[in-house]
């Protein structure tokens, strides 16, 4: 409880962040497996920009609450940011066309669904990018 | 502000920096990527060619007209007289044409009279222009204009209802949303939901409305049903919208709240003598027995999708401005889903699918020959000669036996006029050695109107004993060829000439021998082959059974005309004037695994007229797929390997030519062997791949890009000014000034195929493609994918409007007059989807299963004069498969129908296929397909992140595959070095790269975040160290 309380609102974005890189991380995987993403097969380099995000997201969290000092994990929050960045990138490399073609070509039910799929991950990381930048501003801790 | 403070910002502030930075960085090589798409988005130019010395004289294609003004009239006069020739007048008790006063009190009913279906949606979907010298009109603006009064009462009603006629929300390619103000077709796997409101919710929103009609008692009632790319009606109940409890038996037949619409017009007419017209506005034969039966009901047109400009044709048939000459595309039956074609139509899937290759689902098209009319009129002389248990009750759509009256409420070519014409075959000459059948027809009008009149000209070939044995069907009656006749003033006469190509009487016969010593040929059986006109095909075929003997005691529904058929007899079987087809190749079977029965046999039980009953089409569900077929659905046909000797295939030479020193020369001139040999195996790798929306420049031949464009309706992708030179002070007579108000024009605006097939008028097609060869030269787009041949195998298939008929003559020769016409003007006007996309129903991966008679003689006869006769220069291929091989690796089409046995000699590319396996990049090339939909990065770096197999070091040992690359670049850059894409063009031609707009803004924003990311970063540091000053 103890914990909790000296974590500042800063610790809490970056916990959400987190949350949305994983969930789009499992949204993602799961979307690679639908009918019409099946045969794309799985993009590693956004699978790596997604976990390396995660990892460097609580890397940050843990070097603040372990009183890391300096620029050191400072860049941290930095490589955070750039890292949703990249996979939010990816993201549009791998999936942007596909979307443009199943509204123009293939609007079916089935690919319809497949693409909402698409679109969730995409927005979970868009939104991560959005809580990683926010949250470089914040306190993560009280006495930081 | 305490240091802590100051840090945190500096820390974010890098933060958002530094992520900017990377979103530009790393966008750079996404907009590599996608650089085509993002320039056909923004109408932004990569590459540019650069040329000195350009002279008029370097613009090789001349346009009819001098002004973009001039260009877009003539398109909306052509529009409207596209619909004055081919709306059809199904039935006039003499209500029909109106009088001046009657069209000064117009009611017009039914919520599809001010949402009106113009278009399909998502393909051939009407471009509204405004602001135009040539804006698009609705109904209501039509008739407006044409100077018709509309009840105010109803049609204040109907606009102010406008959100409950909103489609459900349809995104766009962009990712803006829209939506349609109009009746919308369900997608593949959805029921019809009727949006036509009830009257009590008419009554509550207006409670005058019925009363309003008492001064405007002239009723016309729009009944539509829509037509979508990606559409489908389920067949009978099963797609109808189970929630609606509507009395609607048929996606395609009419709904109660429909029934309820036109009996308030009735009421009105019969409290105050007003009349009651009605108005189909489809492509999709609907079911309208009812409406021909009600005798309130005074008339019935059938005004199709009529475009942008089309409704002034329909006003000006209301008026009797215009006689109508329309002719029906297709059979009207009275039950579609009764029909044989119906009985394996819908959602089939293979037990063992595998979305992993895109194999879903299959279709069997067990019918035969006998879709549309073939089948109706085939059934209907055996009945009359009681034959083969035709009246049976098997596909009967009452309870009892079946009878073509109970079948059919429209046969297939029917349309009546304000007058009356007589016609009589004055003179059929069939000569083998030429291969034609030549007839003369003489026309007379009449009656007391002048019109036009359609000439359908049929033969009925004989059905042996041969046939029964060797599972030859043959029609009853078939369309051998059409004309229209010139406006014929009351008592006026004209002959009409019409020469036919003999080989489309012919049949393909899977068992004969033939002259390239194996099996399939194309015959003429022994016996007596009839010839005869008639109104429709259902009048000819009477015309045929009266000349047989037979009349209305043995069965016939009226009385044929025996002295209007000609007499022709082939004493022996002719397998040997057919057995060569145009370019001198031996015909053979070249499709039999497409039949089921090949991987599977005795599976398929194909409908014959030896046993109507007894061979009736079952409904082939739940198949699997054989070890043995799932190895051309797993996509993967050919291997690449060592082969031949790679030494010779001559790549990247230095001949000094360009492609503009080939113009106008033979392929077979050695000019082109030398060109062809400057290009480099790399591009022709590339090119192959990647080609997305337009077809690529290639730098080593000089070999320009051209943008393609969809779609039968006309240029549907681009406004004219997208690609159109702005620059007036240059040598193109066609620079268009950039203030010039038609630049935003569009010109998907012509009615739909279905609507110009049934013209039934080469002259009209000729004049279409004509004015979009026109348009093309005005928009610098070389490419239209403009005619759908693929057959109205079933009403069901929503996409039917983008393709002219269910009868491949009408087919054949609308789509080849088309392309003549437009040829003069350099504009590549090329069929899709070859072939048998006839459905929209998982259709990419699709197997299509049928016999080689019915796929040669149906659907291959509908593209096969668009190659033979108007020499076509544009192919797309097709989504679906044949049988289990990909459309585009199926060498017997592809490559031994298509460009063997025609003489397709241009360019192809595949249909939408974003599946890299699915696409066939290995196979296609050696099938002349030149591009797939695909786009990249100009590396084969690139291309091998797509094809890990298309990598130089596999197929440059692969003499075989390095060949095919060659010939089908060759073939390629013959259509466009023939076509309007070399306009401008000149020796001295040369590409530079140029940085659009959007590269320069990205690098801009590249160095400036570049440099505050640096500048911020330094501003961090001084914080902390200020900080850690501060706390020291």
């Amino acid at each position: 409880m103890s914990f909790l309380k000296k974590q500042s609102v800063g610790f809490y974005f970056i916990i959400v962040t987190i949350i949305a890189l994983l969930s789009s991380l499992v949204c993602y995987l799961s979307n690679c497996k639908t009918k019409y993403y099946t045969s794309f097969g799985v993009d590693t380099s956004l699978v790596a920009f997604l976990i390396i995000g995660i990892v460097v997201e609580a890397a940050y969290i843990i070097g603040v609450n372990k009183a890391v000092q300096g620029v050191v994990i400072d860049v941290f929050a930095v490589a955070g940011g750039v890292f949703c960045m990249l996979a939010m990138v990816a993201f549009l490399r791998v999936r942007a066309y596909s979307i443009a073609t199943i509204l123009t070509f293939q609007n079916n039910d089935s690919n319809l669904s497949d693409m909402k799929g698409a679109i969730v991950a995409m927005v979970l990381c868009a939104a991560a990018v959005v809580l990683s930048i926010l949250s470089s501003y914040m306190r993560v801790v009280k006495e930081d | 502000m305490k240091a802590k403070t100051k840090r945190r910002i500096w820390r974010g502030t890098t933060t958002t920096m530094a992520s900017l930075l990377t979103f530009t960085v790393a966008g750079s090589a996404v907009v590599n990527s996608f650089r085509t798409d993002i320039d056909k988005f923004l109408g932004t130019t990569s590459t540019k060619l650069v040329v000195e010395n350009t002279s008029a004289d370097d613009y090789r294609y001349k346009s009819d007209y001098n002004s973009t003004t001039e260009l877009v009239q003539a398109i909306s006069d052509l529009g409207e007289r596209m619909s004055e020739e081919g709306t059809v007048l199904l039935k006039n008790n003499g209500a029909l044409p109106l009088s001046q006063n009657e069209l000064q009190k117009l009611s017009l009913l039914g919520f599809t009279s001010y949402y009106p279906l113009q278009g399909g949606d998502r393909g051939s979907s009407l471009t509204e222009n405004t602001g135009t010298d040539a804006d698009t009109v609705d109904m209501v603006q039509a008739f407006t204009e044409k100077g018709f009064v509309i009840n105010p009462t109803l049609q204040s009603m109907y606009e102010s209802m406008k959100e409950e006629f909103k489609s459900d929300p349809i995104v766009r390619g962009n990712g803006t949303t829209t939506y349609y103000y109009h009746l919308t077709a369900p997608t593949v796997t959805g029921t019809f939901r009727s949006i036509e409101p009830t009257q009590e919710r008419l009554a509550e929103v207006e409670p005058n409305w019925k009363e309003s009609m008492n001064d405007f008692n002239t009723i016309l009632v729009t009944i539509g049903r829509s037509s979508s790319e990606g559409g489908n009606y389920l067949p009978g109940t099963e797609g109808v919208n189970p929630d609606q409890d509507l009395n609607q038996t048929d996606p395609l037949g009419l709904s109660d709240d429909e029934r309820a619409t036109l009996q308030a017009a009735i009421d009105v007419k019969k409290e105050t003598g007003g009349k009651v017209i009605i108005l189909l506005n489809n492509a999709c034969a609907m079911e309208i027995q009812e409406l021909v039966d009600n005798e309130d009901v005074d008339a019935i047109l059938q005004i199709s999708l009529p475009g942008g400009y089309g409704f002034y044709g329909v006003a000006d048939i209301l008026s009797g401005d215009v006689n109508p000459s329309g002719h029906l595309a297709d059979t009207y039956a009275v039950k579609n889903a009764n029909s044989p074609a119906a009985q394996n139509y819908g959602i089939f899937d293979w037990t063992n699918a595998d979305a992993n290759y895109w194999f879903q689902s299959e279709i069997v098209e067990a019918e035969n020959i006998y879709t549309g009319y073939k089948y109706y009129e085939t059934r209907y002389a055996d009945t009359v000669f009681d034959q083969g248990n035709a009246s049976s009750e098997t596909g009967s759509s009452i309870d009892g036996n079946w009878a073509y009256e109970t079948e059919v409420t429209f046969p297939f070519g029917y349309g009546l006029s304000y007058t009356t014409f007589s016609q009589k075959l004055e003179r059929v000459e069939v000569d083998l050695n030429t291969k034609t059948v030549t007839a003369d027809i003489t026309v007379k009008n009449t009656g007391n109107v002048a019109g036009k009149d359609a000439v359908q000209f049929y033969v009925s070939v004989p059905y042996t004993d041969y046939d029964r044995e060797h599972q030859v069907e043959k029609s009853a009656i078939q369309l051998l060829d059409y004309a229209k006749t010139k406006e014929l003033a009351p008592g006026e006469s004209q002959t009409i000439t019409i020469t036919a190509d003999a080989q489309d009487m012919t049949s393909w016969d899977s068992t004969s021998d033939n002259e390239a010593g194996t099996s399939g040929n194309y015959i003429l059986d022994t016996g007596n082959y009839y010839f005869t006109v008639g109104n429709d095909v259902h009048d000819a075929l009477n015309n045929v059974l009266a000349a047989q003997g037979k009349s209305v005691d043995d069965g016939m529904t009226a009385e044929g005309s025996a002295d209007n058929v000609k007499n022709w007899t082939l004493d022996s079987m002719d397998k040997k004037t057919f057995a060569y087809s145009v370019t001198g190749v031996a015909v053979e079977n070249q499709l039999e695994n497409m039949d089921l029965n090949y991987y599977m046999p005795g599976t398929v039980t194909y409908l014959s007229r030896s046993d109507w009953s007894g061979t009736w089409p079952v409904t082939y569900k739940d198949l699997t797929a054989t070890e043995e077929m799932l190895i051309p659905l797993h996509n993967d046909i050919y291997e690449i390997t060592a082969n031949g000797n790679p030494e010779n295939v001559t790549f990247g030479a230095d001949n000094g030519l360009t492609l503009v020193d080939v113009i106008g020369l033979d392929l077979e001139d050695d000019k082109w062997s030398k060109l062809m040999d400057q290009i480099t195996l790399e591009e022709c790798m590339i090119r192959t791949a990647f080609g997305g929306t337009s077809v690529k420049s290639i730098s080593s031949i000089v070999s320009p890009e051209a943008v393609q464009n969809d779609g039968p309706n006309g240029f549907n992708s681009y406004p004219l000014g997208q690609y159109a030179n702005t620059d007036t002070n240059s040598a193109d007579p066609y620079a268009i000034d950039s203030n010039d108000k038609n630049l935003s024009y569009m010109a998907g605006v012509m009615g739909c195929g279905t609507l110009i097939g049934q013209t039934f008028s080469k002259e009209m097609a000729h004049e279409y493609g004509a004015m979009m060869g026109n348009y093309s030269i005005w928009a610098n787009q070389p490419i239209l994918w403009g005619a759908g041949t693929n057959l109205h195998r079933c009403p069901y298939n929503a996409r039917n409007h983008e393709y002219y008929s269910e009868d491949p003559v009408l087919t054949a020769y609308q789509g080849a007059d088309y392309i003549k016409g437009g040829e003069p003007y350099g504009v590549i006007l090329a069929a899709k989807h070859f072939a048998f996309n006839d459905t929209e129903i998982n259709r990419e991966g699709l197997s299509c299963f049928m016999n080689e008679q019915k796929a040669r003689e149906n659907e291959l006869r509908g593209t096969q004069a668009c190659v033979e006769d108007a020499h076509m220069k544009g192919v797309m291929t097709a989504f679906n498969r044949v049988g289990v091989t990909q459309s585009n690796a199926h060498t017997g089409l592809m490559m031994n129908i298509l460009h063997k046995e025609w003489g397709f000699k241009g360019l192809m590319s595949e249909d939408f296929i974003v599946d890299a396996g699915l696409a066939s990049l290995k196979e296609m090339v050696q099938n002349g397909v030149g591009m797939t939909v695909h786009t990249g990065e100009d590396s084969l770096s690139a291309v091998a992140e797509t094809w890990d197999y298309w990598t130089l070091e596999n197929v440059s040992k692969d003499e075989n595959l390095m060949q095919s690359l060659k010939t089908t670049m060759k073939w390629q850059n013959y259509a466009l070095a023939n076509s309007n894409a070399m306009d401008g063009l000149n020796e001295t031609a040369s590409f530079k790269t140029v940085r659009t707009w959007y590269d320069n803004a990205l690098t801009v924003a590249q160095i400036i975040l570049m440099i505050l990311t640096i500048a911020v970063a330094v501003m961090y540091i001084r914080s902390w160290k200020k900080g850690k000053g501060e706390k020291e």
